[in-house]
């Protein structure tokens, strides 16, 4: 009996860990709200006509609550609406007022004059002034702030000044073109409530209601959910919903399944296969996006034989990328005509190298490339829609003009990354999608010398110096001339083997209008609404 | 027998100590920066030594270990390189969802294995036992992913009788359940089945019958009771493994169970969270060792802890 006894206490002690109340951490609690079973029955409602709630399927679990240092599309775009910014980056790739009702800039570009609204207010009443938004670009980029995507994005300002309450300066070293588009960007310049974050210890991570956006947080269960509920104090017009869930489902099956059952309202990241059987389902729509993510292979510049411009060249004629997409993306993609997306401003489609084995196998002969020549094509999986396949098949069509193609798969993407700084690879595939939405954003990471992802190594004075006075010329028919001979020079000196421009898919019920997703997959939900 | 519980303790230590060391070790040996998956592409070199040097990455692995055993006698396991959160509290909150997934799973493969296997094992050449054993072989064979996607079309899309995936009431339980329940099942009939059927031919069961009991009385009575040792070894097992294995099935519900939260943190190279979740997970299995010793005392009264 006595051995009953310890057998089950140590049971129970092991099942109560199972049932035990909530722990404060992983979740994050503004209100008490509704309990989570009322919530589960409310998602599940589906398509009736008081729907209120708007149910979105992200692949991605959100990483932390903190708003300058959140990744992932999905996750910015969900933290985003606890948070105002002054200007807006809308679906349609244009920048509209938000907090900021109008902007100048000086005649040398290197000051930008912002105007703000005087009528909105932090939940605590505090109202937001330009005094909040200095302080959320000292906390991304003062002297002693922690590395973050803010930081990325806001560090080219050089100072602020707020001569009034409703009117901020901000100064650069040299002039910016893309300023409006950082600044208008999802989280990056989330003005946050110095009061709030100061009695949190400078931790956004708890300060849950430092921002003044149009939803505030309900609940956030890591891993299960995120709970937002419209902020009535808010300044801008009502959005219709009156609570957002948005629920990270990693498994793409799973996202699919949860659509078609009512679960969910909008899925993101759908697999391609999925798209034409899901196109016959009447309660669901399917919004297609021409991504501006630019897949390429970018040659490692010194290493023999891709040093030479002729076999670069062969091997871009070796690569028949419509074939590709027909097979390994199912036709959903178009072959790229510059390393920038023809849906970005600035696009030339200068890209002159059509599928020709021919003519790649005479390149090779002329460069003196004997039959056999080892290549290593270095990739990762399940990073990008078919990258691993998209790597075999390169290498199929190198090893058909005469190489001998050797394919490294990483399934980890840290050991990816690691490997990328290594000199072992001839291409190193990337897929590039600028979180500005700006050309800059590719050519200075990829092809300036030194930029952050040119793992090629490509170095170019020239081409540095095209880099540099395009994104230091405002908007304007000089930008457009200095980015289309950059990519003139580009498409000569070749430092990749150019891919394509990927098309994403999401999924809708079709009693849900207005959610528009723009090309770097940000999904905007604030014009949804259940339709008329 | 609280000396005997006492020593199963105090010898759980020196085991947890070489698992974390062990995990510290391989964590720090494979290849991969924290401080460039947690910061993105867009960050540049400057910004991830700079995260690496606040993470202390960019100390010696000694100074490394001494400030995480430091930390662990605390009962600080530090904070997420991603979240910034503290881990243990992370990861527990995280275990508490395998837990509950786990024990409905290993109550179903149980009672459901073991009341499949006795009848198996009474009669291990009868039709009926090769029919147990063929679904005990299917279980065993069908991969949890597949089964999981399966259920959901039928269940969820086609019937609509339960939600595809997630977490907040009892039906969210049902599917992941059946899924994550059936390996453990076929294993557990299986051995149902050969332990009856081995103690089928003891001589006591001969008494029985000798005796004029009922069949009945002398399968679940006398023989079960006898073939019980092997079949609570592996239920303990199976537990040890539902637990740490549940990764495809919490995947597929979108469970947020430790199993997920581990290989999350693998790939992210969050060190101190794979390390909570791995200790975690290094206590409850040794608890449950503890609980099925514990439980042959009470199968077989010739056992004893005193």
């Amino acid at each position: 009996m006595r051995q009953l006894s310890v057998v089950l206490a140590v049971t129970v002690a092991l099942l109560l860990a199972a049932c035990g109340g909530q722990s404060d951490t992983g979740t994050t609690q503004q209100e008490p709200g509704q309990a989570p079973q009322q919530e589960q029955e409310q998602e599940q409602q589906g398509d009736t006509a008081e729907k209120d709630t708007l149910v979105i399927a992200n692949a991605v679990e959100i990483p932390t609550f903190d708003v300058q240092q959140v990744l992932g599309i999905d996750a910015i775009v969900a933290i985003a609406n606890l948070y105002d910014r002054l200007l807006y980056l809308d679906a349609d790739d244009q920048v509209y007022p938000w907090l900021a009702t109008d902007w100048e800039v000086s005649e040398d570009g290197r000051t930008w004059t912002f105007h703000m609204r005087d009528d909105a207010v932090f939940p605590d009443g505090t109202p937001v002034t330009s005094q909040a938004v200095a302080y959320s670009i000292e906390r991304a980029i003062g002297p002693d702030s922690p590395s973050s995507l803010s930081k990325t994005y806001l560090q080219m300002i050089s100072k602020v000044e707020t001569p009034d309450d409703y009117t901020v300066v901000l100064h650069t070293e040299e002039p910016f073109a893309p300023m409006l588009r950082h600044v208008g960007h999802q989280i990056a310049l989330a003005i946050l409530n110095p009061n709030v974050v100061e009695a949190h210890n400078n931790d956004l991570t708890t300060a849950v209601d430092a921002g003044s956006g149009m939803y505030k947080l309900v609940e956030w269960k890591r891993g299960e959910h995120l709970i937002l509920e419209r902020n009535e104090d808010w300044w801008g017009p009502k959005p219709y919903f009156k609570r957002i869930i948005y629920r990270p489902v990693s498994d793409p099956a799973t996202r699919v399944l949860m659509l078609e059952t009512g679960e969910v309202d909008v899925a993101t990241v759908l697999p391609n296969f999925e798209v034409e059987r899901l196109r016959q389902d009447p309660n669901i729509k399917i919004i297609e996006t021409d991504s501006i993510r630019s897949m390429m292979f970018l040659f490692n510049w010194d290493k023999p034989p891709v040093d030479n411009v002729l076999v670069r060249q062969a091997i871009n004629h070796a690569v028949d990328v419509q074939a590709i997409i027909d097979t390994v993306l199912n036709g959903y993609g178009k072959p790229a005509t510059s390393p920038i997306a023809p849906n970005m401003r600035y696009h030339v489609p200068v890209h002159n190298y059509p599928y020709d084995p021919d003519r790649a196998r005479e390149l090779l002969r002329q460069a003196g490339v004997e039959p056999g020549t080892k290549i290593v094509i270095q990739s990762p999986q399940g990073r990008w829609p078919g990258d691993a396949e998209i790597s075999q098949a390169v290498a199929g069509f190198l090893n058909e003009v005469g190489f001998d193609a050797e394919v490294r798969i990483f399934g980890d993407w840290a050991q990816f990354l690691e490997t990328r700084t290594k000199d072992e690879f001839h291409l190193i595939m990337t897929a590039w999608a600028p979180g500005s939405l700006d050309a800059d954003g590719t050519f200075n990471a990829l092809f300036r010398t030194g930029g952050n992802n040119n793992y090629g190594g490509y170095s170019s004075p020239e081409a540095d110096d095209l880099i540099v006075r395009g994104v230091q010329t405002l908007d304007g028919p000089e930008r457009e001339a200095i980015y289309r001979d950059l990519q003139e020079l580009l498409n000569e000196d070749l430092p990749y083997l150019l891919l394509h421009n990927s098309v994403s898919f999401s999924g809708v019920r079709a009693n849900i209008c207005g959610v528009n997703v723009r090309g770097d997959d940000a999904h905007i939900i604030k014009d949804a609404r259940v339709c008329d | 027998m609280s000396v005997y519980l006492a020593n199963r303790v105090l010898r759980m230590i020196p085991v947890l100590f070489a698992v974390v060391t062990l995990v510290f070790l391989m964590l720090h040996m494979i290849p991969g920066d924290p401080a460039r998956v947690v910061l993105g592409d867009e960050a540049t070199e400057e910004d991830v030594a700079a995260f690496r040097a606040q993470l202390g990455l960019d100390q010696p692995l000694g100074a490394q270990y001494a400030r995480f055993l430091s930390g662990l006698a605390r009962g600080d396991m530090g904070r997420s390189y991603v979240t910034g959160r503290p881990v243990l509290l992370d990861a527990f909150e995280r275990f508490r969802f395998t837990m509950l997934l786990a024990s409905a799973s290993l109550v179903v493969a149980a009672v459901v294995g073991v009341l499949l296997g006795i009848p198996a094992g009474a009669r291990p050449y009868s039709a009926m036992s090769a029919l147990i054993m063929v679904l005990a072989l299917l279980g065993v064979s069908i991969p949890a992913f597949w089964l999981g996607l399966l259920l959901m079309l039928v269940f969820s899309l086609s019937l609509g009788w339960l939600p595809v995936a997630g977490t907040g009431t009892w039906q969210h339980l049902v599917l992941p359940t059946l899924t994550l329940s059936t390996w453990s099942l076929g294993v557990i009939a299986r051995m149902t089945r050969a332990s009856v059927a081995d103690t089928m031919r003891s001589d006591f069961v001969r008494t029985a019958r000798a005796k004029g009991l009922h069949e009945r009385v002398v399968v679940y009575k006398h023989a079960f009771r006898n073939a019980l040792i092997p079949v609570i070894t592996v239920i303990g097992l199976r537990f040890g493994y539902m637990l740490g294995g549940a990764v495809a099935t919490e995947t597929v519900f979108n469970w947020p169970g430790l199993g997920r939260f581990i290989v999350g943190a693998i790939l992210a190279r969050d060190y101190p969270s794979v390390q909570a979740g791995i200790l975690i997970f290094s206590v409850s299995f040794l608890a449950i060792n503890l609980v099925v010793d514990l439980t042959y005392a009470l199968a077989d009264p010739r056992i004893t802890y005193d």
